[in-house]
C-alpha cells in the first residue's frame, strides 16, 4: 500500500512539476487574454440569450451617460488616492472625506447666496473654491497627522489607522457645522434635453432580438461633469508629462531618496501631490452634489470603489486609473439591468421568487476589487511588486 | 525646557526611592485606595472621587516606567485599573446612573473580547485585519439564525457560531494572506461591506418564515434568545435579599455577568496560547517571517491558524453583540465598529491582552460618559452651538442652523485620541512585555538587558 502510495505520489508530483515548469510559462504571457476570453465570451452568449428571451433590457444611451458620469466621480476620487498611495506608500482611508468636503463647499455656497439665482460664474467659483479648500485640507492633514509619523518612520499600518482617525475628525467637524441631514447644492439651471435612444429587448417572450426606439432625458449636469473630468485628467496628464515640476513629481513618487539626492525638493513635491489629489477629490464632490444630495457619511460609499479603481488601474498609474474607472463604472451600471433580468431567469427556470436583486449593484465594485487583488495585484498598468 | 522636565521626573523618582515606595506596593495601594474611594462615594459627594481615581491612576501610569518590561508589572497595572474602574462604576451607582453601569460592563466585555481577537491576528502575528466586523457578523448571524430560525439550544449555538466564524476567517486567510499587507486590509474591509449588503437583500438571512408561509420582507432578525432570561426574571421577583439589591439593574446585568465570564474565559485561553511555545512562534512571525521559515516553521499555516483562532474569538464577541441588541439589523454592522475596536486596541497596547482590556475600558468610558453631557446646557455644546448659530445668522440663514449633538464632538475627541496615541505612544497604555519563558525552572532576566544576558551565559558555562 505504502509502495503504491509512494509511486502514485511520485507520478502526481511529476505531473505537477511538469505542469509548473513547462505549461505555465507558455501560458503566462497570454494569461490575461485567456481569462478575458473565458469571461467575455460566455457573458456575451448569456447576454444575447437573455435579450432574445427578453429577460434583459438595456437603454443604451442612458447606460452610456450614467456610466460615464459614475466613472467621472470614481476617477476624480481615485486619482489623488492612487497618487498618494504610490508616493507615501499607505492606503489613505481619509481620502473620501476630501470628496465630501468639496461637496459641502457647494452646499455652503448655496447657503451663503441663497437669495440670488445661481449663475454659471458661481459654478466656476465654487469649483475653484472646492479645489483649493479640499487641497489645503489635504495638506493640513499631511502636516498634522502624516508628516510626524513619516519622520518617526512609522509603519504604513500606523499611517492607515491614523488616516482613519483623521477621517473621523473631518466627518464629524462637517456634521457639527451642517448637521447629519442630507444637504443640497443649488446649481445653475442647466436644463435637460430629451434624446432618442435604443432599447434592447422589448417584448416579453417574442423570441426575437428586439430593439425599440425610446427616449432618454439627458441632464446637462451629466455632460458638464464628463467634460470637466476629461479636462482635468488631460491637464493632469500634460502637467505630469510635459512640465519640469511634473517630471520632478513623477521622479519623487518613483523613488523618493533618489529624487532627493538629485536635488528635487521632495517635501514640496509631497505637499503638491496632496494638494492636487485632495483638490481633484473636492471637484468630484461638486460633480456629485450637482445631481444628488450629500450627507457627512457619504464618503465611505465612494471610498471602496475608489480603491477598486486605484488597484485595478495599477497604483500610481494615471492612464490605468482612467481605464479602470470606465471598466468599474460600466460594470456597475450594466449590472443593474442584468440583476433585474436575473430575477426573471430565476423565476422561470428555477421557480425561485426574488426581488430587489438590483441592490447588489453596490457590491459589484467590491467584488471586482477582490478579484483584481487576487488575480492581478499589480493592476492594468502597475509596476511589478518587487519594483 | 525638556531638561527641566527630565529633572523634575528624576526628582520625583528619587523621592519615591527615598520613601522606599516600590511600584509593586504603589499599584497595590492604589487598588485599595480606589476601592475605598468607591465605597466612600456612596456616602459623601460622589463626583469628586471620579477625579481622584483618575488622577491617581494616570499619575501612576506616567511615573511607572521602571518596571514596564515585566509580565507581573502589567498584571498589577491591569488589576489596579480594574479596581479604579469598579470604583467609578460604584460612583455611578451613587449618582443613580444604574442602567449606565450594566451598559458599560456589557460594552467593555464586547470590545475587549473582539479586541483580543484582533490582537491574536494583528498584534501577535502582524496580519493587518480590518475585517473585524465581518468576523463579528458571521458569528452573530450564525447564532441568530440557529437559535431563532432552527430553535437550536443557546449553549450549543454558541460553539457552532464560533466555529463558523473561525472557518470563515480561515477561508479569507487561505485565499488572501499571500497578498501584500495593505491589500489584505482593503479586502477584509470590503468583505464586511459585501456581507452587510447580503444581509439587506438575501431573504434566507432574515427572521423565521411568517405564519402565512411567506418570507419576511424586511431585513433583520428579531427576538434573539438571551441567556437565563426567564430564570433571572423569576429570581428578581422571588423577593430575596440579593434580588432586592440587584432589582434596579434589570435583566441586562445577567448579560453583563455572562459576558464577563466569557471575557475571563477568552483571556485565560488566549494567554495560555500566547505564552506557550506556539505563541512564541506566532510572535517571531510578526518580527521576521523569513527567520521563522528558516527555522523550519511553515509560516503560512501558522498565519491561517492564528486567523482562525481570532475568528473564533470574534464569533463569541458576535454572540455577545447579538445579545446586546436582542435583534440584528444590517445597520448594526457598519464598518465603524471595526474602527472602534481598532481604537481600543491601539489605546490599550498591541500584543498584550492586559493592555487591550484597559484600552476597551478607556474607550467605552470615553464613549458612554461623553453621552452623559448630551444636553444643550453643557458648556462645550453651548458654545459650539452659539458659534454655529452665529455663522448661520451672519448669512441670514438662522432657521437652517443645525443643532450640535454630543455624538459628533465625542467622535472628534476619539479621533484625536487615536492620532495622538499613534504619534506619542504607539505602544499603548500598557506596552507589550518582553517575555521570556523559564529555563530549567529558573526565571531568566528579561531580554534587552545585555549585561545580564552575558552574566547568565557566563554562569551557565
Amino acid at each position: 500500500m505504502a509502495v503504491f502510495y509512494e509511486r502514485h505520489k511520485c507520478k502526481m508530483s511529476k505531473f505537477v512539476t511538469d505542469f509548473k515548469e513547462r505549461i505555465i510559462p507558455k501560458i503566462q504571457p497570454y494569461k490575461l487574454k485567456i481569462v478575458a476570453i473565458l469571461v467575455i465570451f460566455p457573458s456575451l452568449l448569456f447576454t444575447f440569450y437573455g435579450i432574445q428571451k427578453t429577460y434583459f433590457h438595456f437603454n443604451l444611451v442612458q447606460l452610456f451617460f450614467a456610466s460615464l458620469y459614475l466613472a467621472a466621480i470614481y476617477l476624480c476620487i481615485s486619482l489623488g488616492l492612487s497618487m498618494t498611495y504610490k508616493l507615501i506608500g499607505f492606503a489613505n482611508f481619509a481620502h473620501a472625506e476630501y470628496f465630501v468636503v468639496g461637496a459641502y463647499v457647494g452646499v455652503a455656497w448655496s447657503f451663503v447666496f441663497a437669495d440670488r439665482t445661481p449663475t454659471s460664474i458661481d459654478f466656476v467659483i465654487v469649483l475653484l473654491l472646492a479645489f483649493t479648500i479640499s487641497g489645503l485640507l489635504a495638506i493640513i492633514g499631511d502636516l498634522l497627522v502624516f508628516e510626524p509619523l513619516r519622520k518617526l518612520s512609522a509603519t504604513p499600518e500606523a499611517m492607515m489607522i491614523s488616516s482613519i482617525g483623521w477621517g473621523i475628525i473631518i466627518r464629524n467637524v462637517i456634521s457639527v457645522f451642517f448637521g447629519g441631514r442630507s444637504s443640497y447644492y443649488n446649481m445653475v439651471e442647466l436644463g435637460s434635453r430629451v434624446l432618442g435612444s435604443v432599447r434592447l429587448g422589448s417584448q416579453r417572450g417574442s423570441g426575437v432580438l428586439n430593439t425599440e426606439v425610446t427616449d432618454f432625458t439627458l441632464k446637462f449636469a451629466y455632460l458638464v461633469a464628463i467634460v470637466l473630468t476629461s479636462i482635468i485628467v488631460s491637464a493632469l496628464f500634460l502637467f505630469l508629462e510635459k512640465t519640469k515640476t511634473g517630471k520632478a513629481l513623477r521622479a519623487t513618487s518613483d523613488n523618493l531618496n533618489l529624487a532627493e539626492s538629485s536635488g528635487i525638493d521632495t517635501t514640496k513635491m509631497i505637499r503638491l501631490t496632496w494638494f492636487i489629489g485632495g483638490g481633484i477629490a473636492g471637484v468630484a464632490g461638486i460633480i456629485f452634489v450637482t445631481t444628488l444630495p450629500v450627507i457627512p457619511y457619504s464618503g465611505f460609499l465612494f471610498l471602496l470603489p475608489a480603491f477598486a479603481v486605484a488597484v485595478l488601474g495599477g497604483i500610481g498609474s494615471l492612464k490605468g486609473s482612467a481605464y479602470a474607472a470606465l471598466i468599474i463604472a460600466f460594470a456597475q451600471t450594466l449590472s443593474i439591468s442584468y440583476l433585474t433580468g436575473f430575477e426573471d431567469v430565476l423565476k422561470e427556470t428555477f421557480n425561485i421568487e426574488r426581488d430587489r436583486l438590483s441592490s447588489y449593484q453596490i457590491v459589484i465594485p467590491f467584488i471586482l476589487l477582490i478579484i483584481v487583488i487576487l488575480v492581478r495585484p499589480t493592476g492594468l498598468y502597475g509596476e511589478d511588486e518587487s519594483g | 525646557m525638556g531638561n527641566k522636565r527630565n529633572n523634575i521626573s528624576e526628582l520625583v523618582k528619587k523621592g519615591i526611592d527615598l520613601l522606599q515606595l516600590d511600584f509593586n506596593i504603589a499599584w497595590k495601594l492604589t487598588s485599595i485606595l480606589c476601592l475605598i474611594f468607591g465605597i466612600l462615594s456612596l456616602f459623601i459627594f460622589p463626583p469628586v472621587f471620579i477625579v481622584l481615581d483618575a488622577i491617581i491612576i494616570i499619575w501612576l501610569y506616567i511615573q511607572d516606567t521602571s518596571t514596564r518590561d515585566e509580565v507581573s508589572a502589567n498584571t498589577r497595572k491591569l488589576i489596579a485599573t480594574t479596581f479604579a474602574y469598579i470604583s467609578i462604576l460604584i460612583i455611578f451607582r451613587a449618582l443613580d446612573y444604574t442602567i449606565l453601569i450594566t451598559e458599560i460592563i456589557i460594552f467593555v466585555c464586547f470590545y475587549a473580547i473582539v479586541a483580543i481577537s484582533l490582537n491574536m491576528s494583528t498584534g501577535i502575528v502582524g496580519i493587518l485585519n480590518f475585517g473585524v466586523i465581518a468576523q463579528i457578523l458571521v458569528g452573530a448571524i450564525t447564532f441568530a439564525l440557529l437559535t431563532v430560525n432552527f430553535d437550536v439550544y443557546i449553549w450549543i449555538a454558541i460553539p457552532l457560531s464560533m466555529i463558523s466564524s473561525a472557518i470563515f476567517s480561515g477561508l479569507i486567510a487561505l485565499t488572501t494572506l499571500r497578498l501584500r499587507d495593505d491589500y489584505f486590509a482593503i479586502v477584509s474591509i470590503t468583505l464586511g461591506e459585501i456581507f452587510r449588503q447580503f444581509l439587506k437583500t438575501e431573504p434566507n438571512f432574515r427572521g423565521p418564515i411568517l405564519e402565512d408561509g411567506q418570507q419576511p420582507t424586511t431585513p433583520g432578525i428579531l427576538n434573539i434568545p438571551q441567556p437565563f432570561k426567564s430564570n433571572y426574571e423569576e429570581f428578581l421577583t422571588s423577593g430575596s435579599f440579593l434580588a432586592e439589591i440587584l432589582e434596579p439593574f434589570t435583566y441586562r446585568l445577567a448579560i453583563g455577568i455572562v459576558s464577563v465570564i466569557f471575557l475571563l474565559f477568552i483571556l485565560i485561553i488566549s494567554d495560555i496560547i500566547l505564552y506557550s511555545p506556539y505563541g512564541r512562534v506566532l510572535r517571531t512571525i510578526r518580527e521576521d517571517d523569513l527567520v521563522t521559515s528558516t527555522y523550519g516553521k511553515f509560516v503560512f499555516r501558522y498565519k491561517v491558524e492564528a486567523m482562525m483562532i481570532s475568528g473564533a474569538i470574534a464569533g463569541l464577541g458576535g454572540v455577545v453583540y447579538a445579545w446586546i441588541f436582542a435583534s440584528l439589523f444590517p445597520e448594526h454592522f457598519q464598518p465603524t465598529v471595526t474602527f472602534y475596536v481598532w481604537i481600543a486596541f491601539i489605546i490599550g497596547g498591541r500584543g498584550n491582552n492586559k493592555g487591550i482590556i484597559v484600552g476597551s475600558m478607556v474607550f467605552v468610558l470615553l464613549v458612554r460618559v461623553s453621552l452623559f453631557f448630551d444636553d444643550p446646557d453643557f458648556f462645550i455644546i453651548r458654545y459650539t452651538n452659539k458659534f454655529v448659530e452665529f455663522l448661520y445668522t451672519s448669512i441670514d440663514q438662522k432657521d437652517s442652523a443645525p443643532f450640535v449633538q454630543m455624538a459628533f464632538i465625542q467622535l472628534i475627541i476619539i479621533g484625536t485620541v487615536l492620532i495622538l496615541f499613534l504619534r506619542f505612544a504607539p505602544r499603548g497604555v500598557i506596552p507589550e512585555e518582553a517575555y521570556r519563558p523559564k529555563f530549567r525552572g529558573k526565571n531568566l532576566p528579561p531580554p534587552g538587558s545585555q549585561s545580564e544576558d552575558q552574566q547568565f551565559i557566563a554562569k551557565g558555562n
